[in-house]
């Protein structure tokens, strides 16, 4: 039984997080042009393409997410969501993904 | 006719072609018992390449994106490995192996939204002049 709550429940919050990066990813790699910088970019794919694989892997072979993964899933949120949902300024600068399209275009 | 006959009129025995089937289930994704057909990788790389190409496209509504995303993976993940049987018989020396398709994917994924129209213009002209 407890078990079984563990599982539903890593299983449950890493779905969860997962479709909060993806989507905020996905809002992100809307809005850049093709003047972006490059490594932004490859960052937001391969955010995004993890997120779709958290969410995917329980149904393939049925595999529960660790704690460790689960972990780094909130944490990558919580950054991400920096600045939409939680304040920015509790979150230094330096960790949080800046896009800065239109100030790299005009150099 | 049995169907130890109509196996062996194909040229497969009853046992390769379980094998097989089992060999497919098991690599395919499944969702409520019911096999999807869809492979993992494969789905994740179409996915990448879906990404991918939406950072170069303009910006579009929510439910658009979503679903340029959903027709970009779906479409790689079920026609990937023709795409790679095609490069095999392109390429011989390439071998068909699970990377190839995973390419494969890739590559569709990232064209998705530019060979989806672009099929069904030639269906329609093709329609037209039947």
């Amino acid at each position: 039984m407890a078990s079984s709550t563990i599982v539903f429940f890593l299983i449950g919050t890493n779905t969860l997080f997962a479709a909060a990066i993806l989507w905020s990813t996905l809002t992100a790699l809307s809005t850049m042009t093709r003047k972006c910088n490059f490594w932004p970019r490859v960052a937001y794919v391969l955010m995004g393409t993890g997120a779709f694989a958290a969410i995917l892997a329980p149904f393939y072979l049925e595999r529960v997410p660790t704690l460790p993964e689960l972990m780094f899933m909130v944490a990558l949120t919580i950054l991400r969501l920096s600045g939409n949902i939680l304040p920015r300024q509790r979150i230094p600068q330096a960790v949080s993904l800046n896009l800065s399209c239109e100030a790299r275009s005009k150099r | 006719m049995a169907l130890r006959d109509q196996t062996e009129l194909w040229g497969f025995a009853m046992d390769q072609v379980t094998s097989a089937t089992h060999a497919i289930a098991a690599t395919t994704i499944t969702v409520a018992g019911v096999t999807t057909g869809l492979s993992y990788e494969i789905l994740l790389a179409g996915f990448a390449g879906a990404l991918a190409s939406l950072s170069y496209l303009d910006a579009m509504p929510a439910w658009r994106r979503l679903w340029s995303l959903v027709t970009s993976t779906l479409t790689a993940g079920y026609t990937a490995p023709v795409m790679a049987a095609g490069l095999e018989w392109l390429l011989p020396t390439l071998e068909l192996s699970n990377g190839t398709m995973v390419a494969a994917g890739f590559i569709l994924g990232v064209t998705a939204q530019a060979l989806i129209p672009g099929a069904l213009v030639i269906v329609r002209r093709k329609s037209e002049t039947v």
